[in-house]
């Protein structure tokens, strides 16, 4: 029994051409409008009557899905060769070849309760029938695609190759720009500040030309490496398994003005790596040792709304679509509700929050990016006290 | 090297399948009984693609035979007749 499920959505393109989208497997397929009749059909049309209507015709489809986050976390995550003049040769099918397209993109469901079986975590790295969250979703296209490192291919896609600046796209125009200027205006000489999860140490340099003394720790050797390398006068780092219970002892007690997160705090919810175990409960015990009274918590995040979410629309009147929040399959952010009781059940009180938005200037490098993440931020800032 | 040793090498290697006979060997799932895990999975594509000289698909990894020993030298032996 076939079903055109409400999961799928058919948006405009160019050449009067069609993208046809089920929103919750993110598959994607360009058509042209005769198409989008057989689709429409092979719910209510018997067999039969399918291959009457349709027997005698051919159908272009353009093979447009591809996995958009390859080109970075913070690119454009709706899966399809946006650029039209972009998509290769059109495959032309018969209806029966097109029905079967329809039916492999999930455009057409046969099977509701093997359709709903899909929604959940990958059980391996091969496991192609389970959708998945999107952790797993890019370790399985870095690896299988791409034989990549996560770790390498993070770094290339944030930092320029001489890892001494930011790449120019949304991390530079909306976190990159951001951070410069916050850290201008909170930190001052002599303060003392922890980066928690530094990586190559960019964010920690940027806060010690405040003058601020920055120790900052990450577990990656390789990260902490290079850090040393390009580290600041005034900043320092270290390898420490932040997670691990007793990891951070060496760090005194109520020593430090800031505690400083970016883009590490979600992993605390969603693991990176399922299995892994990072406990939050040991963070911030040790977050709150390690604070002066009165010292500041600052997490910046990838937006707990809108990453990930697909940017929809006109360049500069962007919309998107929201699949789940509360019960994530999968996004890797937690509901605004989950981080901020789990913080006050750990003693913490929210001072501050924002929402940064991007610099200006980026409008004539991506507009389309620039517009989404001018109304959807991508990146949410937090001020933690301890109370 | 012959294939199916190579193959059969890398799996007794980690302590899989040594107490099954050769027929049953070859038709071990590895990814349903968990045998190896994603870390596993990787350092055998890795080890397959460098001392075979074959490059899997995108095609091959979505295959069921992938997860078989057995049908995993089949796809290598196909690759390598691909590549002469």
């Amino acid at each position: 029994m076939r079903k055109l499920p409400g999961d799928v959505i058919v948006l405009a393109e160019a050449h009067g051409r069609w993208v046809v989208m089920n929103v919750f497997a993110r598959t994607n397929l360009g058509v042209e409008s005769e198409s989008l009749q057989v689709l429409r059909d092979c719910e209510y049309l018997p067999k039969d009557k399918m291959h009457q209507k349709y027997s005698q015709r051919t159908f272009k489809v353009w093979e447009i899905k591809w996995f958009s986050n390859y080109k970075g976390l913070f690119a454009d995550p709706t899966r399809y060769v946006r650029n039209i003049t972009a998509w290769s040769e059109p495959e032309r099918l018969n209806y029966v070849d097109l029905v079967e397209r329809f039916i492999s993109h999930y455009m057409i469901i046969e099977d509701e309760k093997h359709y709903r079986s899909c929604f959940g975590p990958k059980t391996s790295l091969l496991d192609r029938k389970h959708f998945g969250n999107f952790h797993q979703q890019l370790g399985q296209e870095l690896i299988l695609a791409h034989r990549e490192s996560a770790d390498e291919w993070w770094v290339r896609q944030k930092f320029t190759s001489d890892l001494q600046g930011l790449r120019t796209n949304l991390y530079k125009s909306i976190q990159g720009e951001y951070l410069k200027r916050y850290f201008q205006r909170k930190f001052v000489e002599n303060d003392v500040i922890v980066d928690f999860g530094c990586g190559i140490g960019f964010y920690s340099n940027l806060m010690a030309l405040t003058g601020a003394k920055v120790l900052g720790i990450d577990p990656n050797e390789d990260y902490i490496k290079q850090a040393r390398e390009y580290a600041t006068d005034g900043a320092s780092f270290e390898i420490v398994n932040i997670s691990k219970a007793g990891a951070l002892d060496h760090i005194s007690t109520n020593s430090a003005d800031y505690i400083f997160m970016s883009d590490a705090l979600l992993f605390y919810f969603v693991p990176i790596v399922s299995g892994q175990v990072a406990d939050i409960g040991v963070l911030c015990e040790d977050i709150k040792r390690i604070l002066k009274p009165g010292g500041t918590f600052i997490s910046m995040d990838p937006h707990y709304l809108f990453w990930l979410q697909p940017w929809l629309g006109d360049n500069d009147r962007p919309f998107t679509i929201l699949t789940e929040y509360l019960n994530k399959t999968y996004g890797v952010t937690p509901s605004i509700s989950s981080f901020i009781k789990t913080l006050t059940k750990f003693g913490f009180a929210i001072t501050w929050m924002e929402e940064p938005t991007p610099d200006p200037d980026y409008e004539s490098v991506d507009p389309r990016a620039y517009h989404f993440s001018k109304e959807f931020p991508q990146w949410q800032l937090y001020e933690l006290r301890v109370v | 090297m012959d294939i199916k040793e190579s193959v059969l090498g890398f799996f007794a290697k980690q302590g899989i399948v040594k107490d099954l006979n050769i027929s049953k060997q070859f038709e071990y799932n590895y990814v349903d009984n968990g045998a190896l895990d994603s870390a596993g999975i990787v350092e055998m594509i890795t080890e397959f693609e460098e001392s075979l000289g074959i490059q899997f698909s995108t095609d091959d990894f979505q295959s069921e035979e992938f997860q078989t020993i057995g049908g995993l030298v089949g796809i290598i032996e196909r690759l390598r007749i691909n590549n002469d």
